[in-house]
């Protein structure tokens, strides 16, 4: 089942093209990486997979949903995870929050918070991936993950479809998707 | 988006918002209050005074950095809620600290004279409309901001002159109602419409 379709997406901003417009598609249990020639790219990229930021042109497709005319309805399957330290205040406000928004009960919500903390460690790229990973979802977006975060990620959500953003300097948006998950299936 | 779901981004909102602005808002609204009580000013003066005041208040916390990274955090954002949805959880917590400045004001003047609570009201309504048309501002940028501020001050003044002109006091109430209501609709939707437009690009 596709989780993630992609096309021709780009993202422009006075006048300046900050995405180049790529295509991409990710089906359950498949592990794609974005790779951009700057830090503010791969940023975008990650964000317009997951429906946070809109495309300039282009269209993106999270299950059936468009991200620019069902932007909550796309935001409920997908869990982003932010490289940036999210200014998302206190934890347990956060997760409340987000376990209200995703209409779940908040001890599960937190069950599953503290299963990533518990498998990534502490520090700002688990908080963040434990509030995005509170909710039961079938794809995955990490903006600029630190090694081994995926693999990690994989073997707690092995039917989720995981897309990464990387910077690649030199490397003008190149897509290298891959099948990864043969041997968990 | 259901009041648990409204609850929570409020609670969220709100702690994360300074204490401290909050106490000096009650400390300066209550000394205010104490002041135009001791001054010969009549209630009228008074109430429109505290009504500009609070309303430079609650643009200034509607406003205030605290709240504009806040309402541009991406975590709020990544959140499958809608831009009207978000505008309503976003605004809960400045209209909150809206109204401290006036009620304290309008403490502290009921300490050295007696009033009739409905005469503040006007303060009340001019700190809650100034504070959710000066919730765009935390969108925008240099002069688009300012704009929205004098805006909202501007309306708020607006305001306090109608109750002031008025010689009959349930006449200049219902008015000030009746103008307040749909200004405060509007300016909640409009908040609603650019956080449903915005892209959060801030961190960046």
């Amino acid at each position: 089942m596709t989780v993630l379709r992609i096309l021709r997406a780009n993202f422009v901003r006075a006048g300046e093209e900050l995405v180049a417009p790529f295509d991409l598609e990710l089906r359950c249990g498949e592990r794609a990486t974005h790779f951009s020639a700057d830090a503010r790219a791969a940023a975008l990229s990650a964000r317009i997979a997951a429906a946070v930021v809109k495309p300039t042109t282009g269209t993106a497709y999270i299950g059936d949903f468009d991200t620019h005319l069902q932007a909550a309805q796309a935001k409920r399957c997908v869990a982003f995870v932010s490289a940036s330290a999210r200014e998302s205040g206190t934890f347990a406000l956060a997760l409340d929050f987000y376990a209200a928004a995703f209409r779940l009960d908040r001890a599960e919500a937190l069950r599953r918070a503290n299963e990533v903390i518990s498998a990534l460690g502490a520090g700002a790229y688990a908080r963040n991936a434990a509030l995005a990973l509170c909710h039961d979802t079938s794809l995955i977006v990490l903006e600029r993950p630190a090694p081994g975060v995926v693999e990690t990620l994989a073997l707690l959500r092995p039917r989720a479809a995981i897309l990464c953003s990387h910077v690649a300097p030199g490397t003008l948006e190149t897509l290298a998707g891959e099948r990864a998950f043969e041997a968990l299936r | 988006m259901n009041a648990r779901t409204l609850t929570a981004l409020a609670r969220w909102h709100l702690g994360r918002l300074t204490t401290f602005d909050a106490l000096a808002a009650c400390a300066l609204g209550f000394l205010l209050g104490l002041v135009c009580a001791w001054s010969p000013f009549g209630e009228r003066t008074a109430v429109a005074l505290v009504a500009f005041s609070g309303a430079v208040f609650a643009i200034a916390f509607a406003s205030s950095p605290g709240a504009v990274r806040s309402t541009r955090s991406l975590f709020l954002f990544s959140a499958p809620l809608y831009g009207r949805e978000l505008a309503r959880g976003l605004a809960v917590a400045p209209c909150l600290l809206a109204v401290l400045f006036p009620l304290a004001a309008c403490a502290g003047w009921s300490l050295e004279r007696q009033t009739h609570a409905s005469n503040w009201l006007l303060p009340l309504v001019c700190a809650l409309v100034a504070a959710l048309i000066a919730l765009s501002a935390t969108l925008r940028e240099s002069w688009r901001a300012a704009l929205y501020r004098t805006l909202a001050l501007c309306t708020a003044a607006g305001l306090a002159a109608l109750s002031l002109r008025s010689h009959d006091d349930a006449a200049s109430h219902v008015a000030v109602a009746l103008l307040a209501l749909p200004l405060g609709f509007f300016a909640l939707r409009a908040f609603g419409e650019t956080l449903a437009r915005y892209d959060p690009l801030t961190d960046i």
